[in-house]
């Protein structure tokens, strides 16, 4: 509607313009034909059939539900299931042929894409009639299943649609449930059950949330799911492995997703020829060391170092198959990334990289630094909080020399966190700490204006 | 956003998202469709495959259930069963039990039938024995169950039955009668009927309240 009445609004003016002869008759025929001010008139028509559609379509469907609603205890159990099944089938159906409608007629012009939107919510609405009828078959057959192998298997059900039809939003979606069932049966995994198809599932699903959403982002070309899926892929090293109480586990878990994703070149992949994720998975990269190194800089990381040796599952070789995958193709990206090139310029990049290298051997020293010594060390707090202080430093600096504002404020940001935490963390008097408050908001606010002064100027260079 | 300055060669590596791919005047193959709702309707079907065979192929086998809270009978929608032989102290009578529980969780019960009357409720089977494997032949009024031991309880996959919303009250009100009335004997007359098949696995078919049947 605003588009409409920008466009009511422009005829009036083009129609002044051309009176007054400001513009001539052949730039107001231009004008009418690429705005299409003639069918203005038969947009308020439009919009009055398409509300009363509207209005109708939902009345239709309450009354539906109504009856359903009405009727579900009568009819049997067979009836039901025909009842939802058709339903899922014809909304699937009738989305896909809505949707797959070409974006262009003949004439080369964009055509309405009223029919491909409603196709496309067609099919959304048929991805949760997959759930609703997983859920009414387990429900009907008396299944003593969990709840996290429903959502689990829906999940895989609508990513597979996803990558047929090469449906970002459908890849989402499976991605949302997929996390809802893994992160409600990681429990399941603690206590030794038979081999079933499930367990299996969420046993890999490290290398899994990489294996399956990885290519959809590149069917796709989405940016979101390529996001998605490394944060969780991390997250999930991290709590996937806690039951075996080993900290040398722990080292791979908090070094191998940074040297993974920093070492990330899209170019590596056989038929791809363009850096699609590359930035988004340095970004990523820089924002796990960043919440990793945050972590440690805290005392109370170092104060729990006694692991309990109670019932410990006794882990089994076949267990750590994806770690030792992932790392295996951590070192191969590496080796890539950092192999002598023909150009000269590269010599500032390897710096660069050599740096987060220190950062994650660093952060995987962590926690075998944690084992070895009983009681707080003193010194390894010390050098934590120096590190992330270099780390927050250092994207500062890259801010100022490539001009961009979210790596000057992304160090910013870790640096006035760390300065502010340490500050509560620790027992200091009030006045200290309304002090170091003050500053560090005249710091930050200084700080901005200065750099988009310092943008402005280098931008008019 | 690049983190690191890019050599001039290698911009035009950066593929610019903002451009959306026309998309073509072609539409997508339709075997694109099909070949995913095919593997959804897959993953339907699979869901009670495993009961649909137990039902056709399965041998049916009373058994007798135990209480499991005289307050609250109904959770949402399905009564939660509990039988006399998923009481591990009940288990532990019967001969071969010592060497079940050491290790591992999954293992069998042998069923025997009781002869009944043939009108009212019928009776229930009596456990035998347990074993670690299932048996390779049993005479023709024995069965082998399948059970496993989780968290310290023992689950059968029979411990949910659906009950529909309407009859829910009524069905309530029937057991909480009949368990009332059944103090005085050491079992109480709520049994459920089962079909096992041939490999130990089982599915629920009928609820026995007394003398009243209610299948769902």
């Amino acid at each position: 509607m605003i588009i409409d009445s920008f466009r009511a609004k422009l005829r009036k003016e083009v129609e002044l313009w051309r009176d007054e002869g400001i513009i001539q008759d052949s730039v107001y025929e231009q004008l009418s034909e690429r705005y299409q001010f003639d069918s203005l008139d038969n947009v308020a028509q439009d919009r009055f059939i398409f509300i009363l559609i509207g209005v109708g379509c939902i009345l239709v469907g309450l009354g539906a539900i109504t009856f359903v609603a009405a009727n579900w205890q009568s009819w049997t159990r067979e009836v039901k299931l025909v009842l939802l099944l058709s339903l899922f089938f014809a909304t699937n159906i009738i989305g896909f042929f809505l949707w797959r409608e070409p974006v262009f007629d003949n004439a080369g012009k964009k055509r309405r894409q009223r029919k491909r939107k409603f196709g496309h919510g067609l099919l959304l609405l048929g991805a949760l009639l997959l759930g609703a009828n997983m859920a009414f078959m387990a429900q009907t057959f008396h299944m003593s299943g969990s709840d996290y192998e429903l959502y689990l298997f829906w999940g895989i059900g609508v990513l597979v649609m996803a990558y047929g039809l090469r449906l970002a939003s459908l890849g989402v979606f499976a991605f949302v449930l997929i996390n809802f069932g893994y992160w409600m049966g990681l429990g399941n995994l603690w206590n030794l059950g038979d081999f079933s198809l499930s367990r299996m599932i969420i046993q890999y699903m490290p290398i899994l949330w990489l294996g399956l959403f990885i290519p959809l982002a590149y069917i796709c070309k989405s940016r979101w799911i390529f996001a998605l899926s490394t944060i969780t892929f991390a997250t999930s090293l991290q709590f996937h492995f806690n039951r075996y109480y080993l900290p040398t586990l722990n080292s791979f878990t908090f070094a191998l997703p940074a040297a993974l994703l920093w070492s990330y070149d899209d170019l590596l992949f056989p038929k791809v020829n363009q850096r699609w994720f590359q930035s988004v998975a340095r970004n990523i990269a820089l924002l796990f060391l960043s919440i990793l190194f945050y972590v440690l800089s805290f005392r109370g990381y170092w104060q729990f170092s006694n692991y309990s040796n109670g019932n410990n599952p006794i882990p089994n070789l076949f267990l750590f198959t994806d770690l030792v995958i992932l790392t295996v193709l951590a070192i191969y990206q590496w080796f890539h990334l950092l192999r002598p090139k023909s150009n000269r310029q590269r010599q500032g990049i390897d710096i660069t990289n050599i740096g987060i290298a220190i950062f994650i051997v660093m952060g995987a020293f962590a926690p075998l630094w944690n084992q070895s010594f009983s009681g707080i060390s003193v010194l390894a707090i010390f050098v934590f909080n120096v590190f992330l202080a270099l780390l927050a430093c250092s994207m500062i600096r890259q801010g100022l020399q490539s001009n961009q504002r979210r790596a000057f404020w992304g160090g910013m940001i870790l640096l006035t966190l760390q300065i502010i935490t340490r500050m509560l963390e620790y027992d200091t008097a009030l006045l200290l700490k309304s002090l170091v408050f003050i500053l560090c908001g005249v710091v930050v606010i200084g700080a901005g204006l200065w750099f988009e002064k310092h943008l402005s100027v280098s931008s008019e260079q | 956003m690049k983190s690191f300055p890019e050599e001039s060669s290698e911009k035009q590596l950066i593929p610019d998202f903002k451009a959306k791919s026309l998309a073509t005047n072609k539409p997508i193959p339709i075997f694109r469709f099909i070949v995913p709702l095919l593997i959804q309707a897959g993953l339907l079907f699979a869901i009670p495959a495993q009961s649909a065979y137990t039902y056709l192929t399965g041998k049916t086998v009373i058994l007798q259930t135990v209480p499991v809270d005289p307050y609250s009978l109904l959770t949402g929608y399905y009564q939660i069963l509990s039988y006399d032989i998923s009481t591990r102290s009940t288990l532990e009578k019967l001969p071969g039990s010592k060497d079940i529980f050491k290790e591992g969780n999954s293992f069998y019960v042998i069923l025997q039938e009781e002869k009944s009357t043939g009108k009212g409720i019928p009776k229930a089977w009596k456990p035998l024995r347990l074993t670690k494997e299932i048996p390779d032949s049993l005479p023709d009024n024995q069965v082998a169950l399948q059970g496993k031991s989780e968290f310290g309880t023992i689950k059968y996959g029979l411990e949910k039955y659906n009950i529909p919303e309407d009859q829910r009250n009524k069905i309530n009100d029937n057991i909480s009668q009949a368990r009332r009335s059944a103090t005085q004997r050491d079992k109480q007359p709520i049994v459920v009927e089962v079909k096992v098949d041939s490999q130990g696995k089982s599915v629920p078919i009928s609820l026995w309240v007394k003398e009243k049947n209610y299948r769902f």
